[in-house]
Parts: C-alpha cells; sequence; structure tokens
C-alpha cells in the first residue's frame, strides 16, 4: 500500500489543480483515488462557494446527460437543471447553514429533455484548515424505481410510454391535448401494442387524474355478465344477487372508464351503452331509481371498427360517439427501431424486479428479435425478456437464452413471410379470438372459405382458439 | 417576432416550469424593438407552455426542458431553441446574431 508522504500529498493537490476529475474530495483522500467516485453509480459533483462545478463523476455525467468537459467550471444549476435549483437549492441550504440535506426528491431535465427524478444529498465540502471551501452533492438516478412504482400502481403516465418512432412520438405529444379535452376517445391497435397504457396515460394527464380509472375488458366476460358488472344490481335481481353491487358506470363518477376489446360487445349491449353514453344515466338491474354518472369514456379494440360497421357488426351511433377522438397504436413490426429501446426498457425493469444485473442484448439476439415480426407485440417482448431473464445466467442475453420455439419458428419459416403475410397471420389470429370455437364465422369475417382458412392457419401454425 | 424566455433572476431559467417569469421581446431581424418582463401565469410546465402558446409567442428560448412539452410546442408552431443559459438578454442577442 502506497504511504501518505508530503511529497505524494502535494503530487495529489497539483494533480487536482491541473486535472479537474482529480477534485478537492479525491485530493483529500491523499490519492488518485478517482476510481472510487468513478465506479459508483451514483453521481457525484462539486462546487466552489460561487457555485461554480470543480469535479463531476461518470455517474453524473451519465445521468444528466453532460460530458465533465461541458460541466466543469459551469453552474452547477444551469447543468443539473433540477426543478428546486431556483427556489430551494439543496446546496445553498448547506452552504448557508452548514447543515447536511439527505435523500431531498427532486427533478432535474437531461440534456436530451429527458425529465430524470432523483434524490439529493448534500455536504459542505472543508479544507485541511477547516474553512469550507464550496459544497458536495451526490444524487441518485430513480427513474426505473419510480417507474416500477407506477407499474405496480398501474399509474402509468406518458413517460411510461416507450418509443421514438415517429408515429409513436406523434401519439405522445398529442396525448395532453387529449387528456384535456374530455371527449370520449378511442384506441385502435393490435393485441399487445399498448392500448391500456395509453389509456392509462391518457386519465393521468387529465383533469380527472385524481378521479378512479375503471378498466374492463369486454371480451373476458359473458354478455349478461358484463351488464351485471357495469350496470350493477340491486339485491333480489338475480338469483345469487344477495345484496346491492354497484356496477362500473357507478364506480367510474368523476373518473374514467375504460372499456377495452369493445367490439366483441353484442348489438343489444352496444345500444344499452349508447344510452347511458348520451345522457349519462342508467338504471342497476332489478333496480327502479335511475342512477347519474359523471365519467369519461375511453374505449380500445384490436380490430378496425369502421371495418366491423360496415359488415354491420358494430353500431353505427355508437361508433361516431366513441370515435371524438381516435389514437391508432401501431404494430411494433411497424416500428422495429424502437425494439432495442423496448428491450433495454424490460431488462431495467426486470433487473430491479428481479435484482439482477443484465447489461443487454448480444447482438446477434438483438437482431434476430428486430426482424422477429412479433404478432403478440410489447407484450411478446415483454415476455421474452423475461423468460431470457431465466435460461441467462450472465450478464447479456444471447441467442441461447431466447425461448427455443421461437427462434425454431423463426428458422423453420417466419423469416420467409412477407410484410404483408405477417398482416394476414395477424389478422387471423385477431378474427379467431374474436369468434372463438367458430372457425366458420371466422372464415365469414375474414371473407375467405373455410377450407383457405385451415389452409392458412396451417402456413401461419395459428393453433385455434 | 415574439420571443419568450424564462427568468431565474436574470438568466435563462434552467428547468422549464419552474419560472413563470418571463423576458418577452418584440424582434425584427435582429433588433429588439420591444421587451417586457411579465409573468404569464400558470404554475408547472404543461401551463406555463399554455399560456405561451395563449400569448401568440413564436419562438421560446430556454434552459432545459422535457422532450414531450418541446414537441407540443413545436406543433402549436413554437420554435424551441433549448438547453441555453446565461444571461438572458446576452443570450437572446448572441442567438439573434447567430
Amino acid at each position: 500500500m502506497k504511504r501518505t508522504t508530503p511529497q505524494n500529498q502535494k503530487d495529489s493537490g497539483t494533480r487536482a489543480q491541473s486535472d479537474p476529475m482529480f477534485c478537492s474530495i479525491t485530493s483529500a483522500l491523499r490519492s488518485p483515488c478517482c476510481t472510487i467516485l468513478e465506479s459508483i453509480s451514483d453521481g457525484v459533483f462539486t462546487i466552489d462557494p460561487n457555485k461554480r462545478i470543480t469535479s463531476f463523476n461518470r455517474a453524473a455525467q451519465t445521468i444528466t446527460g453532460f460530458k465533465a468537459g461541458e460541466a466543469i467550471g459551469q453552474y452547477c444549476f444551469d447543468v443539473f437543471r433540477a426543478n428546486i435549483c431556483e427556489k430551494k437549492c439543496a446546496l445553498d441550504e448547506t452552504l448557508t447553514t452548514g447543515q447536511s440535506q439527505v435523500n431531498l426528491p427532486a427533478l432535474i431535465i437531461s440534456k436530451t429533455g429527458d425529465q430524470i427524478p432523483i434524490s439529493i444529498s448534500t455536504s459542505i465540502l472543508k479544507n485541511e484548515n477547516g474553512d469550507i471551501i464550496g459544497g458536495v452533492e451526490t444524487f441518485r438516478d430513480l427513474s426505473e424505481l419510480e417507474r416500477l412504482k407506477r407499474q405496480l400502481a398501474r399509474n402509468y403516465t406518458h413517460e411510461d410510454i416507450v418509443g421514438r418512432h415517429p408515429r409513436m412520438k406523434k401519439i405522445l405529444s398529442f396525448l395532453p391535448d387529449i387528456a384535456e379535452s374530455e371527449s370520449p376517445v378511442l384506441i385502435e391497435g393490435p393485441t399487445g401494442s399498448g392500448k391500456e397504457l395509453i389509456a392509462r396515460a391518457i386519465h393521468h394527464l387529465s383533469p380527472r387524474k385524481e378521479g378512479p380509472f375503471i378498466a374492463v375488458n369486454c371480451a373476458a366476460l359473458p354478455e349478461t355478465l358484463l351488464e351485471s358488472e357495469l350496470f350493477g344490481y340491486t339485491k333480489g335481481a338475480f338469483t345469487g344477487a344477495m345484496r346491492d353491487k354497484p356496477g362500473r358506470f357507478f364506480l367510474a363518477n368523476g373518473g374514467t372508464l375504460f372499456l377495452d376489446e369493445i367490439s366483441s360487445t353484442s348489438r343489444a349491449f352496444q345500444a344499452d351503452l349508447l344510452r347511458v353514453l348520451e345522457d349519462g344515466e342508467f338504471t342497476p338491474l332489478g333496480g327502479t331509481r335511475t342512477l347519474k354518472a359523471n365519467f369519461r369514456v375511453i374505449t380500445a379494440t384490436n380490430l378496425e371498427l369502421k371495418k366491423l360497421v360496415d359488415e354491420g357488426r358494430f353500431r353505427e351511433d355508437l361508433y361516431y360517439r366513441l370515435n371524438v377522438v381516435k389514437v391508432s397504436l401501431p404494430s411494433l413490426r411497424e416500428r422495429r427501431e424502437d425494439i432495442p429501446l423496448l428491450a433495454e426498457h424490460f431488462i431495467r425493469k426486470f433487473n430491479l424486479l428481479k435484482d439482477r444485473s443484465i447489461q443487454g442484448v448480444a447482438p446477434e439476439a438483438l437482431s434476430f428479435l428486430i426482424s422477429y415480426p412479433f404478432p403478440g407485440n410489447i407484450r411478446q417482448l415483454e415476455n421474452i425478456i423475461e423468460y431470457a431473464f431465466i435460461t441467462c445466467k450472465g450478464d447479456v442475453i444471447g441467442m441461447e437464452h431466447l425461448p427455443r420455439d421461437l427462434v425454431d419458428e423463426r428458422k423453420d419459416q417466419i423469416s420467409l413471410l412477407s410484410e404483408n403475410e405477417c398482416e394476414e397471420a395477424e389478422k387471423i389470429r385477431a378474427i379467431l379470438k374474436q369468434y372463438p370455437q367458430n372457425r366458420p364465422a371466422a372464415a365469414r369475417a375474414l371473407g375467405m372459405s373455410r377450407t383457405t382458412l385451415w389452409r392458412k392457419m396451417k402456413k401461419y401454425r395459428i393453433m385455434d382458439t | 417576432m415574439k420571443i419568450a424566455v424564462p427568468l431565474f433572476k436574470e438568466r435563462v431559467s434552467p428547468h422549464f416550469g419552474s419560472s413563470s417569469k418571463f423576458l418577452l421581446l418584440e424582434t425584427s431581424g435582429v433588433t429588439v424593438f420591444q421587451e417586457a418582463i411579465q409573468d404569464v401565469g400558470g404554475e408547472g410546465p404543461a401551463e406555463i407552455a399554455r399560456c405561451l402558446v395563449a400569448l401568440g409567442v413564436q419562438k421560446l428560448i430556454c434552459g432545459g426542458i422535457q422532450n414531450h412539452h418541446k414537441d407540443w410546442l413545436t406543433r402549436k408552431g413554437i420554435t424551441v431553441v433549448d438547453n441555453q443559459k446565461g444571461v438572458a438578454r446576452e443570450v437572446v442577442h448572441r442567438l439573434l446574431k447567430d
């Protein structure tokens, strides 16, 4: 071990002056121990009494997006850009009172325009004579933790929507306007493309954000149950109705009602729904008293609703009532450039959830994922990454960690499918889901014979539902 | 052109949404022919952005701004020049010359 001598003290002092990374902290430790500060995941920077940055470690650069060369010498608020800088600067408080601040929450804006939640701790820096020579601030990136908290509470915001594809960026930039209006929203997009995420983000951006967000999957409930779920019922309305039960319309009062898979509802139900949406009034099953509820309705479908209207399977009047604002989500296949970003996002999520530290996806596996058609869209990608967390024991997800059937399937034939064929396969899957156990009806809806449907299912390896 | 700069004392506010106090300037080419410091109202970035649109601002010069607020303002026809720092008037004059 190197002993501290007046000479190496002097060396480290000289180095601190010549190399900005050797700040007063590292000099004080009497060794070129920047490795300590450089290897930790917390951001650390120091300032002089004039609030000019004197050192800026590697994590600080990663979190803020500013290089040390861009940060050092600048005012800390111009680089750090936290929401507390102007009104309640933690370092100001520490320099004035001498008191350290611990784990203060704040939001910073990175160089690339991302808002990052952090926790800040501050302390004063003194020289060997005990004179205050500035302050030190450490900060921890809480984005993933906050994101995870929101996911667990399902309180998604627009910040949880990952995507840089122009169509996604356009949708995101419209969300605040959509949210602010009270208009009904229709979200169209293939299964697993994030329709509920968008619905929740609209709710959390809207003036109704303090109210409830009530989600109902219309395809998951038989029609009679769906009616009683939405309208509620009174005691004795039917066998087993032992007490009054408020419906989802009532529960959504003051908030947002999200009706997923609206295309799977019957025309009779659609007529009832239209009546409720038109005057906001409804009568629970078996009840005599009309109730009123004030909610905003957001609907979602994985089928093209207009086409269903043209085919007479969806009421035109309800379609126009629901389709005041339409959000059309692209399939993952249509925004392949977002796949690396999404893979990275899910890796961060599962690293936190499963206490792992997987660094990323190997180039070959990533290239495979980018070329894969993803009939299950983002949900399928998430499942693939979750599976890889089981099979991968190292730091990087490789081809061998991806689900075997996926790789084999791709090898066998999917790679030979054109874009049009992929779309056709996806459409068949959606229609089959719409008509479970009823292949003739599915064939009719697809405008093809039963034999053609069977042949295509075989070709695309689609299993009957 | 109507330009707005959020202020932190006399400097460009580093965090869009922290300050509703703005330096508002009317310019023509490189000439500033009218300027005022005004509280545009609103609290938080989304509300302040709406106030700027209502005021007919055409260009926003600011420090850090979240991408989606920048995209929203751009879609409303406001040119956003972000990542600026320094004394507000000096920054405006430098950018006008550029």
